[in-house]
């Protein structure tokens, strides 16, 4: 194995191998022989480490901020309060460390049949999805392309839910929706081609009435991936919801906005029984797989959960 | 298969190293410094037995490559105890019974060190906070977490 460490981003785009940033997702596919060949470490590229704000008061966060970073940053809390709470919530103490924001976007699909050496699927030079007829408990329920795992990325859902967009350097700005393409293409887990590096994610300037509730459906306490996981921002003004964003994740091989349950809420008062209602709407256009079909009920629970706790007549 | 000669402080003393790029930290010091008070696990990052503190924060060090140590300050278990004088976690953990088969413990003593070193008295919540990144099958963690704040105390 050759190990180059990029020094400026034009030579990183120049150079053939797989970038390295915290390690964290790349290093256990070079345990389980997923990965091979050279490894480009970007961990010195210049003016990606750090958290900007803006004259609006929005912010720029660099792509090698570590996502223990953005979970502990009193600014960030205050005006992304959904987006550290994610950050907060994922995986453990170590891995947010060295995780950056970055890499936590372009991470691989966790499907352990993509991950064992044993396998070829659509994503490592096959032609098929293993976990679409084998064990998928975790499966999606909104099955939009032939892959059928879930994506992996929290921050993707949090920044959906924020309608953030990233810098892709030599290409432009570019919303979450497009970063993670509409799931059809099973051969990936972004649109991002080789060699091309997310530099920033901008964040709209943030509305300062705004509550946001971060809730992870696990196995565990923490420190595993969700089940099922949402993100819920709200404002509520004079009794009524005046404005409202839902990410979804664990459900589909993208991160989902839930725009129908959106809707369903806009102008309500929020009550306990505007928020079982608008709840109900999450399992509208599921498909499940044989072997995901709880996990709608998962989904319409962790929605209402996760409205409950910013309801405050709920 | 190129080579990498890197510097690096372990527990407060100078060493150096001639490690190749895939050798993971969990590799060198388990298998070259051949100190092994720090676990290999799962080596993928969930279990957390191979924590150790790289310039004070507890990382996973089978997700770290070797040559990333260059120039750094590395801590395993093995640094805790100065003067043949037990870290207080460690006396803390024997008195209370926060140790069974021991494999989990190097990395629990880790997380906690770092968990004190920023945060001196630190709630219950606190502690089960920073001891999530490592898994113990034995002791179901109550007597870890009750030997963490024993130690907060005495300190």
């Amino acid at each position: 194995m050759s190990l180059i460490i990029a020094q400026n981003i034009k030579e990183t785009a120049n150079t053939n191998g797989e970038l390295r940033a915290g390690g964290t997702d790349l290093q256990e596919r070079r345990r389980s022989r997923i990965s091979a060949g050279p490894i480009i470490d970007i961990r010195r590229l210049q003016g990606l480490d750090q958290i900007e704000w803006q004259a609006d008061g929005s912010a720029v966060i660099g792509a090698m901020v570590t996502i223990d970073a953005v979970a502990n940053d009193p600014k960030i809390q205050a005006a992304y309060p959904g987006l550290a709470k994610a950050a907060g919530g994922l995986a453990t103490p170590q891995i947010r460390l060295m995780g950056t924001m970055g890499g936590a976007l372009l991470q691989h699909t966790r499907c352990p049949f993509y991950r064992h050496p044993a396998y070829n699927c659509h994503k490592n030079g096959g032609d098929e999805c293993f976990a679409r007829d084998g064990h998928n408990p975790n499966g999606v329920v909104f099955d939009l392309g032939p892959c059928v795992y879930p994506h992996p990325a929290t921050l993707g859902m949090a920044l959906l839910a924020y309608e953030a967009e990233v810098d892709i350097d030599g290409v432009g700005r570019r919303s979450i929706d497009e970063l993670y393409g509409d799931g059809s293409d099973p051969t990936r887990d972004h649109t991002l081609e080789p060699g091309q590096i997310l530099t920033h994610i901008h964040l709209l300037p943030p509305i300062p009435q705004e509550k946001a509730a971060y809730f992870r459906s696990i196995s565990r306490a923490e420190a595993e991936w969700p089940i099922v996981e949402c993100l819920v921002r709200l404002v509520i003004s004079d009794d009524q919801i005046t404005f409202a964003r839902i990410g979804v994740g664990g459900v589909a091989n993208i991160p989902l906005r839930l725009e129908n349950v959106e809707q369903a809420l806009m102008s309500q008062s929020p009550g306990r029984e505007t928020v079982e209602k608008a709840a109900q709407l999450a399992a509208a256009g599921t498909n499940p797989l044989p072997q995901t079909v709880d996990k709608v009920r998962f989904l319409v629970n962790t929605v209402w959960h996760t409205l409950e706790v910013l309801s405050p007549k709920s | 298969m190129a080579v990498h000669n890197i510097t690096f402080t372990l527990n407060g003393e100078a060493e150096a190293a001639v490690v190749p790029s895939h050798m993971t930290l969990l590799q060198m010091l388990r298998e070259e410094i051949v100190m092994t008070g720090t676990k290999n696990g799962c080596a993928a990052g969930e279990c957390g037995a191979c924590t150790v503190l790289l310039n004070g924060e507890p990382v996973n060090s089978c997700l770290v490559l070797a040559v990333e140590c260059d120039g750094q300050t590395l801590v395993t278990v093995e640094g805790l105890a100065h003067d043949r004088q037990l870290d207080p976690l460690q006396q803390a953990l024997i008195e209370i019974g926060g140790v069974q088969c021991g494999f989990c413990t190097p990395g629990v003593l880790i997380s906690a060190r770092a968990l004190l070193d920023r945060n001196p008295h630190p709630t219950k919540a606190d502690v089960q906070a920073a001891l999530v990144g490592n898994l113990c099958r034995c002791t179901g963690y109550v007597r870890i977490i009750d030997g963490v704040l024993a130690a907060a105390e005495r300190a």
